[in-house]
């Protein structure tokens, strides 16, 4: 999504025929716009029943069936069942435990939603991975600790396998045997069948084997925390296929073309917070709770993390060899989330992959670098994993919050896609909107604050009319800082892009200070300085407003009348001024600076600030000595200046360069000043013409020259 | 048989008997203070010497309407000569008084420094509404013992975790005391014998009474069954006994009236004792040795004899007893060795009262008495404390046992070691979210010795200049002994393996000062476990802290957790049901003295080396 000014429209190009488009009501200074219209831009915002796609478009999607999972705050992992085609099994967690779920159809409105069915409880705080054996029963890993339990039908539990790990990430049957990929070790384990003769089959230098793909008889594996991707082989460290930049290599996938690897990267966590989460261990251990007011020094808030979705193509034989020398291309990144699971179909034409991602409960589904698009939004804040059930669907689960879908169960009779909410940065007018696309109804709401709540005005339809090839409306909001669409579309509809025009309420440019810098000039300057006086000032327009400055000046003491514009005709639009003194008669002086916002809202709606600097002084006159006596070597004098303080005296014997003489009374802080100086020796004996200069704090210097004779 | 008063009671228990105003009495043995006129006369039942009761006469000074929520006081004055020298006297708490041959109410309320023998009535209907209450067994009484402890469950951990909260209280100064100069509630004096004066102060401080030592030895306070039957009156002597055995804590007030089908409800003291509401604590009668006047309030000093029931209810305008339920003691065996060699062990065998505030408390006054008698010694000393704690829980019966030590540079502080971790432990099996421990028995040894085996830690040094992923570094400690010489010691500590390009915090203590990590307990016995699970005293605990994060759940510790499952377990909508911990490898490294003092390094850890340095071959 852009915010963009109007002054810069021209800028872009691709824009013009929109902007055309706009009334010219709408071209008074101060009009900005929103503009939705590539995927990032409208997957901010939520879908319902919408499918947003990676060309950058929402479109009518398919609705997903939901059920409930009651008695575990998160869905973990899923496995299908492969007794039943539109059932699957649910790993739980915080209430660990298998739960078993049939989604077919979406539930009607109104209707109670099938919930989960529990099948079993288990040890522990989450069901880690699922998996099923050949005859039917299934196998569940729970955290912590490294035991596999295997369940039946009915529900009963016995342990299949303890490994002596702490925990347990993958569980994937291959070639009658089944791989486990554990940690803190990095280890993975082949078991038979029957969870009996355990091999370590692959010992990284990793912690974690997070991910385990078997292609064609091959097995790869990705690693935390060094994000990498290792092939198991005779070498028991194994082969590294590929060592991503990055944290966790969190899940493989095969596809048609090749291998894919969501790939997550978190910001360093830092050391600031150990104490307070020790103590926050120490006192949850006792009593389950955390020290009060703590939470929010230990929670962290979001992750800082960016999720990559990479894919290498292996050719038709599926050669491992190739992803490691070829290059593993980006098909999508997403900043402040991280990816937790990849459903790929290997059996499928072409390279299509289900990605899971932690934020808003998106799944997008990724057909190549361009083609993205997110195929479910669901309730929930995360979705957790994806598993393909026997009748080929896709269901999704869910954490914060536990839930699953079977997704794209049946196309949406109409679908509801909500932009995110709108920042105008102050109260706005809002204005026309423009949409781009077929079968679209709008409405509208804004409001004070960023979290939509009873402050904010009720959702207002807005009449679309053709315009061009865009759909033109007129929102009539309150005038509110934030602002929210929501577009209808219908059976066949689709939405390509949004521009919505708005009008910040204009707050006016704040000049902070005026400093008014006297000419410059170094001790060691034999000569007068430019006469140029340098008046500086802060200004703020506070809005992103551009602003023009002019600038006034009047002797100290007069009337506003007396004011007179140095800037003239031409806006100043710099922080500075340069007034040249040449023709300007001494005396003291103020100067103004006035700040406007004229350029960015026009003559009328202009907002001003003005600001009078502290008097200065404007002294042409030079200094004059008098009084000066010569004694032998010694000479004393005094210099006198009208306009100011003396700076120094200076002196020079028969044209050599200028010394400095002593003030008498040992600074040099008034507007007369006695001086006295000794010529230095060696000094030839006879007569010398010696150069007495004195200069005032304006740098206007007046000389004598007086003999001294040795 | 009197009855009690029950026009409107019932709805008024619904209410709570705290605040209260009761129908007015209409028995002809009752005068309700309707009917109470300045000027009446009538007398009071106390006793002054032994068990038998005395009268002594008094007059009405006026009525006071509301002095307290719901609840009037009649003001009085005695002639009585007794009472012109003593004043009101504490103990006299609860002593009926009649006008006209009707009962009026108990005498209660008292000034301080008082010149003139003027005290307050309660008025019996109040007194009557609190007996209306029932005794409800099932609930274990949380006695308002004074502290400065956060309310709930939360306060003995605090204080276990040093974040400056105690259970316990504080000595109070002086200063602090609350001035009353107003008609203030007699108390009940707590007759206190066995116990020295520093434990006498500690449990005043905790129970809010009026310490008066001097009492008969609690081993003599036997059961009822070893009695001859008692036919209770009003106007009789009562206590309600804290501890009793080698050492003997009884609050002493006077018996207001009698009820029940068989003689078996009393209604006494006029006023609350602590304030617990339902209550279940031993009752016995008692015998007044003397009335020791003072200027500031008299007290009766009065002895135990027989327990012989229970308080079941403890409340503003009366305490409810019961002669037919008995309350549960807890035996406690407190023995000392003390530092003197010449000194044999001595051996303390005492029962305390339950409550979930009041036993901890209790059984700390027995560990500071025996300390303060046994180990006064003001020099250098190392006490070290077991405690044995036998506790049911909904599994089974267990012992607690609880190991800790402390170093005194002049004298062992026995209030500070009184309120230390045992009776922490205790407060949390009585006080915990699971469920109600059930004490069985307590036993707590203290061994002294005069000794000053304290090392503190000055410093931390990383040898190294360059630390790697997976090194063996070495770490310099300086360390001085108490009143002597520095020494410098070196710890070797690993690495991680996983700490490349990290900083991490390497982090020296003494076992005193750091937790073992344990998970979110989910049952009593999880936090028993947890309370058990310390490092010893002597010893040193070496920590590298890493970035990375771990999550603490009550299905146990999940440590080492890649980041995304971290984040995915760890649901942000929620506070409790996961915590995050900062990933911690740990040495603890045994010492022969105590360590003082804690020390932090931060460090930037670089990567794994190529070629294997000679330090951690």
């Amino acid at each position: 999504m852009t915010v963009r000014s109007r002054m810069s429209l021209h800028t872009y190009s691709a824009l013009a025929a929109l902007v055309a488009l706009a009334p010219a009501s709408a071209g008074a200074g101060g009009t900005r716009s929103f503009h939705l219209g590539d995927f990032d831009d409208f997957d901010a915002g939520e879908a319902e029943g919408a499918a947003i796609e990676g060309s950058g478009k929402v479109t009518v999607g398919l609705v997903p069936a939901r059920g409930g999972v009651k008695g575990a705050a998160s869905v973990f992992s899923c496995a299908a069942d492969p007794k039943d085609r539109s059932a699957a099994w649910l790993g739980t967690a915080d209430g660990s435990g298998v739960q078993r779920i049939k989604l077919v159809t979406p539930s009607k409105a109104g209707a109670a939603e099938p919930a989960a069915s529990k099948l079993a409880e288990l040890p522990g705080a989450v069901v880690s991975a699922l998996a099923t054996l050949p005859g039917g029963d299934l196998l569940a890993a729970t955290l912590p600790g490294g035991t596999i339990h295997r369940i039946d039908a009915k529900g009963k539990v016995s342990e299949f396998a303890k490994l002596q790990v702490e925990q347990i990430w993958a569980l994937v049957p291959h070639e009658g045997r089944l791989l486990v990929g554990t940690g803190p070790k990095g280890e993975l384990f082949s078991l038979d069948l029957q969870g009996k003769d355990p091999k370590v089959v692959l010992d990284s230098d990793e912690k974690d084997i997070l991910a385990v793909l078997p292609v064609g008889k091959e097995v790869v594996v990705g690693t935390s925390p060094g994000a990498k991707v290792l092939q198991v082989a005779a070498a028991s460290d194994g082969i590294l296929v590929h060592d991503f930049a990055g944290d966790e290599v969190r899940a493989l996938a095969l596809v048609d073309g090749g291998l894919v690897a969501a790939v997550n990267d978190f910001t360093d966590r830092g050391l600031s917070s150990v104490q307070a989460l020790t103590k926050n261990l120490n006192r949850t251990s006792l009593v389950g709770q955390p020290a009060e007011g703590s939470l929010d020094a230990t929670s962290g808030g979001a992750p800082q993390s960016s999720a990559d979705l990479f894919f290498v193509a292996l050719g038709p034989k599926r050669d491992l060899a190739r992803a490691a020398e070829a290059t593993w291309e980006s098909w999508l990144h997403k900043d402040k989330q991280y990816f937790t699971a990849l459903l790929g179909d290997p059996a499928a034409k072409g390279s299509e992959v289900l990605v899971a991602a932690s934020q808003q409960g998106k799944v997008y589904r990724v057909r190549g670098r361009r083609d993205v698009a997110t195929v479910a939004d669901l309730d929930e804040r995360q979705a957790t994993a994806l598993c393909r059930l026997g009748d080929g669907a896709v269901l999704a689960t869910t954490g914060d919050g536990a839930g699953a879908y079977r997704l794209a169960v049946a196309p949406a009779q109409k679908a509801r896609y909500r932009t995110k909410v709108l920042d105008a940065k102050q109260p706005s007018v809002f204005g026309a909107v423009y949409l781009r696309g077929s079968g679209l109804t709008l409405r509208a709401r804004s409001g004070p604050g960023a979290e939509p709540d009873k402050r904010w005005s009720e959702w207002k339809s807005v009449t679309l009319k053709k315009e061009g090839d865009a759909l033109a409306g007129a929102l009539g909001l309150p005038t509110r800082r934030f602002v929210e669409l929501e577009v209808t579309l219908a059976s066949g509809g689709e939405l390509r892009d949004v521009q919505l025009f708005y009008a910040p309420e204009n707050l006016a440019p704040l000049v902070a200070g005026v400093d008014v810098a006297r000419p410059e000039f170094e001790l060691a300057d034999d000569d007068e300085p430019d006469s140029k006086l340098t008046i500086k000032w802060k200004a703020e327009a506070r809005d992103d407003d551009d602003l023009v400055y002019e600038i006034r000046v009047r002797p100290e003491g007069t009337s506003d009348k007396e004011w007179i514009s140095l800037s003239g005709a031409e806006p100043v639009t710099k922080k500075e001024y340069k007034w040249d003194l040449g023709s300007v008669p001494d005396g003291v002086y103020e100067a103004q600076v006035i700040a406007s916002d004229e350029p960015s809202n026009g003559i009328a709606r202009a907002a001003r600030d003005e600001v009078v600097s502290a008097p200065f002084v404007v002294d042409h006159k030079r200094p004059t000595i008098d009084g000066v006596k010569v004694n032998g070597l010694a000479i004393t004098g005094t210099a006198s200046d009208d306009g100011g303080q003396i700076h120094d005296v200076a002196f020079s014997v028969d044209g050599g360069p200028f010394r400095a003489a002593s003030p008498s009374d040992g600074l040099f802080d008034t507007g007369r000043e006695g001086f006295q100086l000794t010529l230095p020796e060696p000094l030839a004996p006879g007569r010398h013409r010696v150069v007495l200069r004195a200069r005032d704090s304006f740098g206007n210097i007046g000389s004598l020259a007086v003999i001294a004779d040795k | 048989m009197r009855r009690f008063v029950r026009g409107g009671a019932a709805g008024l228990v619904l209410l709570g008997a705290l605040a209260l105003r009761p129908a007015a009495a209409a028995r002809p043995d009752i005068m309700s203070v309707d009917d109470v006129r300045p000027g009446m006369k009538g007398h009071a039942v106390t006793v002054f010497s032994g068990t038998g009761t005395d009268r002594f006469e008094i007059e009405v000074i006026d009525v006071i309407r509301d002095y307290l929520p719901r609840q009037d006081a009649i003001l009085f004055r005695s002639s009585d000569p007794r009472m012109v020298h003593s004043g009101i006297v504490g103990g006299m708490s609860g002593s009926p008084i009649y006008i006209d041959g009707k009962l009026v109410g108990a005498l209660a309320y008292g000034y301080r420094f008082n010149k003139d023998p003027i005290g307050g009535i309660t008025p019996i209907s109040n007194m009557f509404a609190v007996g209306e209450l029932p005794f409800r067994p099932e609930v274990l009484p949380q006695n308002k013992v004074r502290g400065t402890a956060r309310p709930g469950a939360a306060g003995w951990a605090d204080a276990m975790l040093g974040l400056a909260t105690t259970p316990l209280p504080q000595r109070r100064r002086p200063d602090d005391l609350t001035p009353q100069g107003g008609l203030a509630p007699l108390g009940a004096p707590m007759s206190v014998s066995g116990l020295g004066g520093e434990a006498t102060r500690f449990l005043a401080d905790a129970l809010g009474l009026v310490p008066a030592r001097g009492g008969s030895g609690g081993a003599t306070v036997g059961d009822a069954k070893a009695a001859p039957a008692k036919t209770w009156q009003g106007g009789d002597s009562v206590s309600v006994v804290l501890i009793r055995g080698d050492n003997a804590v009884a609050p002493n007030g006077t018996v207001t009236w009698v009820g029940g089908k068989q003689g078996e409800k009393l209604l006494a003291f006029g006023h609350e004792m602590l304030g617990a509401g339902p209550s279940n604590l031993p009752i016995a009668d008692a015998r007044v040795h003397v009335i020791i006047p003072s200027v500031e309030r008299s007290v009766k000093l009065s002895s135990a004899l027989h327990v012989r029931g229970s308080m079941v209810q403890d409340r503003q305008a009366a305490i409810s007893l019961r002669t037919d339920v008995s309350a549960p003691m807890i035996p406690v065996t407190t023995e000392l060795r003390a530092p003197e060699p010449d000194m044999p062990p001595r051996v303390y065998h005492s029962e305390v009262a339950l409550g979930v505030d009041l036993t901890p408390a209790l059984v700390a006054s027995l560990l500071v008495d025996a300390l303060g008698e046994g180990a006064s010694d003001g020099t250098e000393v190392v006490a070290e404390v077991l405690h044995e704690i036998d506790v049911t829980t909904s599994k089974g019966p267990r012992t607690l046992k609880v190991r800790h030590e402390e170093f005194f540079p002049a004298g062992v502080d026995a209030r500070a070691l009184g309120r230390g971790r045992g009776a922490l432990i205790m407060a949390a099996l009585l006080n915990n979210q699971f469920e109600v421990a059930k004490l069985r028995a307590v036993r707590q040894t203290a061994t002294l010795r005069y000794d000053s085996p304290v090392e503190t830690l000055e410093s931390i040094r990383l040898a190294d200049a360059d630390v790697h992923a997976g090194d063996l570094v070495t770490l310099e400690l300086r360390l001085r002994d108490y009143r002597g010489s520095s020494h410098s010691e070196t710890l070797s500590l690993r690495v991680p393996d996983d700490a490349a390009d990290q900083d991490i915090q390497i982090e020296v203590t003494g076992g005193d000062s750091a937790r073992p990590p344990r998970p979110m307990p989910s049952s009593l016995d999880d936090l028993i476990d947890t309370l058990q699970d310390t490092y010893p005293a002597r010893s040193l605990v070496a920590t590298i802290y890493r970035q990375a994060e771990g999550l603490s759940t009550r299905h146990g510790l999940l440590p080492e957790l890649p980041a995304s499952v971290l984040e995915s377990l760890a649901a942000t909508g929620t506070t409790t049901a996961a915590v995050r911990f900062k990933q911690m490898a740990r040495r603890v490294i045994p010492r022969p003295s105590l360590i003082e003092g804690e020390h932090t390094l931060k460090v930037s850890v670089k990567p794994r080396r190529s070629f294997a340095s000679p330090a951690s071959e």
